[in-house]
């Protein structure tokens, strides 16, 4: 792995003026990213995740601090840092909505100026990867969202970029979508030592991609570590939300009160400690219960974990 | 009654809360009513009248074309037209009461709030600035006041008819817009219904097109009361062919289902 | 460069071919462009066959205006159709202007060339007619400096035109009621100049000849094409200031757009 930054990042900040006065909506954040990385990037919404994106692209002016991607300054040099990134938004499409898909990916060879033999020679191994071979003829309006996403996909690596920035690429899709999308995601990164920054609410995609996560809050970045020391500290957790019966004070031998809002009870387990079913069987020997559902942690119980201290800020 | 009159408050607020729409379209009439108004100026100078209008009856005709420009070719048009066209129409069809006079309701509520906003403001400056011909007796602007409603309801009536041809085509955008220009002319908008040719100015003066620009004008120029005797007749006629078209259109649904 | 300018191209035949998809509707709105001009023409001849003339024109002459403005109009429109404040508004609401932005092209080149309207060459075309129809009206004969002033007429009218559409664009990222006003100006602009300029008053001729040059383009040439002498302040030399006057606006509007960018990139919206 080269050892040069293809990111760079130091104390980068964005100020909005808003009508309530300036927001920080960026405070200071410091990262670099090697070449060849697959970085998940998370956060609540409104944390700061798509500004900082945005500033990295190029397309945002920091109000402070530095940024360079692949050596460029991507606001001064947006044209010619286009030229190596690739963008996909899980929301809108890149495509040519009313043409062929084929026409997309010709009009996306013109435009990055990608001779047309080796153009012809990555589209077909692009097109067998991702099953397009079927699509091309179809106006991309009459593509399923599974079946546009890879295509966004295939476009967007068609010019073999650098740097690769996904937001929410797997939103909507089926199980099944999902899955291909990940796997291609993760030969893409193994085979071309493409960079990758996957912005996402979805922890699937982070346990599953990526070696390193971020995690955005407030404009702050509160952890940068290995998926691994997130994992082993709450990927085996889960929560078992309790109605009882009466407001009462709960206590369940293997299990943690989290959170308590009137006859609700939020109670962590360790997966690996306790089954799901003998907690219930020891919650029901002792109090009497309305109703339960399981919960698995999602980014915003992590990072409220965070805050209260719980994991080492850097992995 | 108080369903209705809740619809008509209801379209009120929304279209006045469109304060940006307001702004550029006030701009809008002022242009245009200045550029039209030099025109007729430089017209009337040779001659005193013309097909029986002078300068004072022309630019008369000038500003309430510009005040009502935006309650007659009103921008929401399509809605009701998608509307079926997406099947949300139907819902109206399902509910008690009457579907035709709910839309009414909640249309006049917002024209109303257009003629309030824009074709009174526009208006009034226009006639504080320029030698118009509009009543000086609080009847006689009454009268010329319930012109400019009969004028929307017309309006609606019509879009209503017009934006119904969803029910039986999907291709109406098409037929539309090569009808509009037509109609824009027909009606008055381009040029005064007086200075059309003999033969088309009868046809015109005898169709549901007058009430919308050239009864108002009457109303104002001459002081006259017929134009709005023959605004009441369109509002029932155009009625009486309104419930005809949902009656059909309402068994045209149950029968194909939407 | 060359390779540049090919992706436009490319970029602006995608969008035609998009919009070929549906060709009734394309010929309806493409016939419906061209309707709107002939109602336009029909009702100016029905008001000053009414009158005789307007200040000294014969009817024709003022249809000879109307034609170049329409004709201008519509060449504008075409390529800049998308860069009005509610359409460029909604593509920075929608997030869609973020993505032109992510690409290796000039933001102006990619917007322009990705929405090509092809419904306003049914414009162009009545327009053309028009001209043609209204010099043969009044007795004009066609010689090569006239066909020259009519396609200086055109073009420097149809440039001056984009210049307000970029410049509506550009503010749109500030505030869209200064676009919003700017919009007016555009078909307000092409109104005002289908009449011959010595009706207005000073204050408005001032303006449209010299701050949106609107009359400069279109009338000043009109009056080479009909052998006619200006009023004066309006001698038909000025013909040949048109261009230049032109291209500066433009260069003007070009600016608006990119401190428009500049304000957009800077402050996210």
């Amino acid at each position: 792995m080269n050892s040069n930054p293809v990111i760079e990042v130091e104390g980068l900040r964005k100020r909005y003026r808003t009508r309530r006065g300036t927001v920080e909506a960026v405070a200071g954040i410091d990262f670099s990213v090697r070449a060849g990385e697959f970085v998940g990037y998370a956060g609540p919404n409104g944390a700061g995740k798509s500004t900082t994106v945005k500033m990295m692209s190029g397309i945002l002016l920091p109000s402070a601090g530095r940024v360079e991607v692949c050596g460029l300054v991507p606001y001064r040099e947006r044209k010619r840092l286009a030229r190596r990134m690739g963008v996909v938004f899980g929301q809108r499409t890149q495509l040519w909505w009313d043409l062929p898909l084929e026409e997309s990916f010709q009009l996306v060879g013109h435009l990055y100026r990608i001779p047309a033999a080796e153009r012809a020679a990555r589209l077909a191994r692009l097109e067998e990867v991702l099953a397009l071979g079927p699509l091309l003829a179809v106006p991309v309006r009459s593509l399923s969202l599974g079946q546009r996403m890879r295509a966004e996909l295939a476009a967007a690596v068609l010019p073999a970029p650098e740097v690769l920035f996904l937001d929410e690429p797997t939103i909507g899709l089926d199980v099944e979508a999902k899955a291909a999308v990940r796997d291609f995601l993760r030969e893409l990164n193994r085979t071309e030592g493409t960079t990758v920054i996957l912005t996402t609410h979805d922890l699937d995609d982070i346990t599953r991609l990526c070696s390193r996560l971020m995690i955005i809050d407030h404009g702050r970045l509160i952890y940068d570590g290995t998926v691994e020391a997130l994992r082993s500290a709450y990927g085996t957790t889960r929560v078992l939300v309790v109605d009882l019966a009466e407001d009462e004070p709960v206590r369940v031998p293997g299990a943690v009160l989290a959170r308590a809002e009137g006859r609700r009870r939020w109670l962590e387990f360790a997966r690996d400690e306790v089954s799901a079913a003998e907690l219930i069987a020891r919650l029901l020997a002792g109090h009497e219960v309305a109703d339960l559902t399981l919960e698995e942690p999602d980014i915003e119980d992590i990072v409220r974990r965070i805050y209260r201290g719980e994991a080492p800020p850097q992995g | 009654m108080r369903a209705y009159l809740a619809l008509f408050r209801a379209g009120f607020l929304r279209q006045t809360s469109y304060r940006l729409a307001l702004a550029a379209g006030l701009a809008t009439n002022a242009f245009f009513g200045v550029v039209r108004t030099a025109v007729f100026y430089a017209l009337y100078r040779e001659r005193d009248q013309v097909a029986g209008l002078d300068v004072a009856d022309a630019l008369t005709y000038v500003w309430i074309l510009e005040g009502l420009f935006a309650v007659i070719w009103a921008p929401w048009f399509w809605e009701l037209a998608e509307a079926i066209r997406s099947g949300e129409f139907v819902v109206e069809l399902l509910r008690p009461g009457d579907p035709y006079l709910r839309l009414l309701a909640f249309d006049l509520g917002r024209t109303v709030s257009v003629l309030v906003t824009r074709t009174v403001p526009t208006l009034t400056v226009a006639a504080l600035l320029l030698p118009l011909r509009l009543p000086g007796t609080l009847g006689g602007l009454a009268l010329l006041g319930a012109s400019l409603v009969l004028a929307a309801v017309v309006s609606f009536q019509l879009r209503f008819l017009f934006g119904s041809a969803a029910f039986w085509t999907p291709d109406y955008r098409s037929l539309f817009m090569l009808l509009f220009p037509v109609l824009w002319l027909l009606s008055g908008f381009v040029v005064p219904v007086d200075f059309f040719p003999e033969p088309l100015r009868v046809l015109v003066d005898w169709s549901p097109l007058i009430p919308l620009l050239m009864a108002p004008v009457r109303v104002a120029t001459d002081g006259a009361s017929a134009p709005v005797a023959l605004q009441v007749v369109w509002v029932v006629l155009l009625w009486l062919a309104g419930r005809l078209v949902l009656a059909t259109a309402s068994r045209r649904l149950v029968v194909h289902g939407g | 460069m060359a390779e540049q300018a090919g992706i436009y191209l490319r970029l602006a035949a995608a969008s035609v071919r998009a919009t070929a998809r549906r060709p009734v509707y394309l010929v309806a709105r493409t016939l419906a462009a061209a309707l709107i001009v002939a109602i336009e023409v029909a009702g100016v001849v029905l008001m000053l066959d009414r009158f005789g003339s307007i200040g000294g024109w014969r009817p024709a002459e003022v249809v000879l205006l109307f034609g170049l403005a329409f004709t201008a109009q519509g060449l504008a429109m075409v390529f800049g159709d998308t860069l009005e404040a509610d359409k460029m508004s909604e593509l920075v609401r929608r997030g869609t202007f973020d993505q032109v932005l992510t690409r290796p092209a000039s933001p102006l080149g990619w917007v322009v060339a990705s929405y090509v309207d092809t419904r306003f060459l049914g414009r162009m075309l009545a327009g053309a007619a028009t001209v043609v129809w209204a010099t043969d009206r009044a007795g004009v004969a066609w010689t090569p400096g006239r066909a020259l002033l009519a396609v200086l007429a055109v073009t420097c009218a149809a440039a001056i035109i984009f210049g307000v559409l970029m410049a509506s664009a550009g503010f749109t990222f500030v505030t869209v009621q200064a676009s919003e006003a700017v919009n007016v100006l555009i078909f307000g602009g092409q109104y005002l100049a289908s009449y011959p300029m010595q009706i207005y008053g000073s204050a408005l001729r001032f303006v449209f000849v010299w701050v949106i040059p609107l009359g400069l383009a279109v009338y000043v040439p009109a009056l080479g094409i009909l052998g006619r002498q200006g009023p004066p302040g309006l001698p038909g030399w000025l013909a040949w200031l048109a261009a230049p006057v032109a291209a500066a606006f433009m260069a003007l509007g070009g600016l608006a757009w990119r401190a428009g960018i500049r304000h957009y990139v800077g402050t996210g919206s």
